[in-house]
């Protein structure tokens, strides 16, 4: 093939495809926007109900503290329970508004980009959860008051209460390392696609692509 | 003019830019896509995000930039089987376009189907620059569509047009 023709032999491409294809534009004046826009608010209405789970939890544990003011124990299970609560909405806010904001009018590279990153979330929800396993403690307070009444501080001796501190001590680097091994780069081992409720090849491929435009961005400095 | 009497001008706008562009929209949609039934999802999926995004275009670049950029990005996110795509088909009950088959190879000369065939082994990104590329556009335009720098376009034309002339001394 001669390159110097290779313009002209692109639009005889065209030309087949002109003959082939049949566009009724007409159509478009029958396309219902706002019934689209309600299945694209569909996507997102998952989101929103995560997110109003986690502020009214949040909300509920502000209000546990403040009615337990005077243990101090209360309050800051109920503190360490309504942070954990706001990071994880803020973290669904994030993500709604990553799903909200697509616009296919946008350069190629941004778009995909963003595109990859909405598909690896999933992962970032689960370092949050990860993150609760040191502060186990402020549960166990909460749920022996809120369903026995009892007051686990106060019937538990201080060895018991040492023990429990030093296994929150220990959990914490158990949590670092879970959150380290919660990597997108892990998405394609078993036990991480059983966590991510099979979308890990997903996520891998999502991941994979993302490579892939970091590497196309880079070529210039090579 | 009211809500209604504005976005029928709109459409009437649209219609026409896509009627004097449809090459393009032909061109993306069959570097990306050999499947009959499925260009014709990816077609109508390309004009409901036109229509959807028109109201937002600004004028400030051409309109084909902006038409690059939505039928390429529909496109690479259809080819890589976006879980949400499924989610967004048939806005209309019936189909914008109509595909006879899937082209006819026999019928096409030899340089038309090498070419084709080319193109749709590039990776999607590599392949954006090439149909832009093709479709004579300036350096600074598919850098614009793709979010890159001018030199960097420059670069990678360079590179495919060297695969290409591989591609043909080994065929």
């Amino acid at each position: 093939m001669d390159l110097s023709n290779l313009q002209q032999t692109w639009n005889r491409l065209e030309d087949k495809l002109e003959k082939s294809n049949r566009l009724n534009l007409e159509l478009l004046r029958k396309v219902n926007l706002d019934r689209a826009q309600n299945k694209l608010k569909g996507l997102v209405w998952q989101q929103a109900i995560t997110i109003a789970f986690y502020l009214l939890a949040g909300s509920y544990f502000i209000h546990f503290s403040a009615t337990h003011w005077e243990n101090w124990h209360y309050v800051i299970a109920g503190g360490i329970l309504a942070g954990w609560s706001f990071i994880a909405s803020a973290s669904a806010i994030h993500q709604l508004q990553l799903i909200l904001t697509i616009d296919y009018s946008i350069p190629v590279l941004q778009l995909q980009k963003r595109l990859m990153s909405i598909k690896t979330a999933i992962i970032k929800n689960l370092r949050i959860a990860v993150w609760m396993l040191p502060f186990y403690m402020a549960f166990v307070v909460w749920i022996s008051e809120v369903l026995f009444g009892i007051d686990f501080i106060a019937i538990t001796d201080i060895s018991a209460l040492s023990w429990n501190f030093i296994l929150s001590g220990l959990l914490i680097p158990v949590a670092w390392w879970m959150h380290r091994k919660l990597n997108p780069k892990n998405a394609d081992k078993k036990w991480l696609n059983w966590l991510l409720q099979g979308s890990g090849s997903q996520v891998n491929e999502a991941l994979e692509f993302l490579r892939e435009i970091e590497e196309f961005e880079r070529d210039e400095a090579q | 003019m009211t809500g209604r009497g504005r976005h029928k001008n709109q459409v009437d706008d649209l219609i026409q830019i896509i009627e004097e562009n449809k090459g393009i929209i032909y061109k993306v949609v069959n570097s990306y896509c050999n499947d009959p039934n499925d260009q014709e999802d990816l077609v109508q999926e390309i004009m409901y995000h036109l229509l959807e995004g028109y109201e937002r275009f600004d004028h400030q670049s051409k309109v084909t930039t902006w038409m690059y950029r939505v039928a390429l990005n529909v496109s690479i996110s259809f080819y890589r089987k976006s879980k949400t795509r499924k989610k967004y088909i048939s806005p209309v009950p019936e189909k914008i376009i109509q595909i006879e088959a899937d082209l006819d190879e026999e019928n096409m000369d030899r340089e038309v189907t090498q070419l084709r065939h080319f193109i749709q082994n590039l990776d999607e990104l590599n392949r954006a620059v090439m149909i832009m590329y093709l479709d004579g556009n300036s350096h600074e335009d598919i850098a614009e569509v793709l979010d890159l720098s001018k030199s960097n376009v420059g670069t990678k034309i360079y590179r495919i047009k060297n695969k290409l002339k591989e591609h043909f001394r080994t065929e």
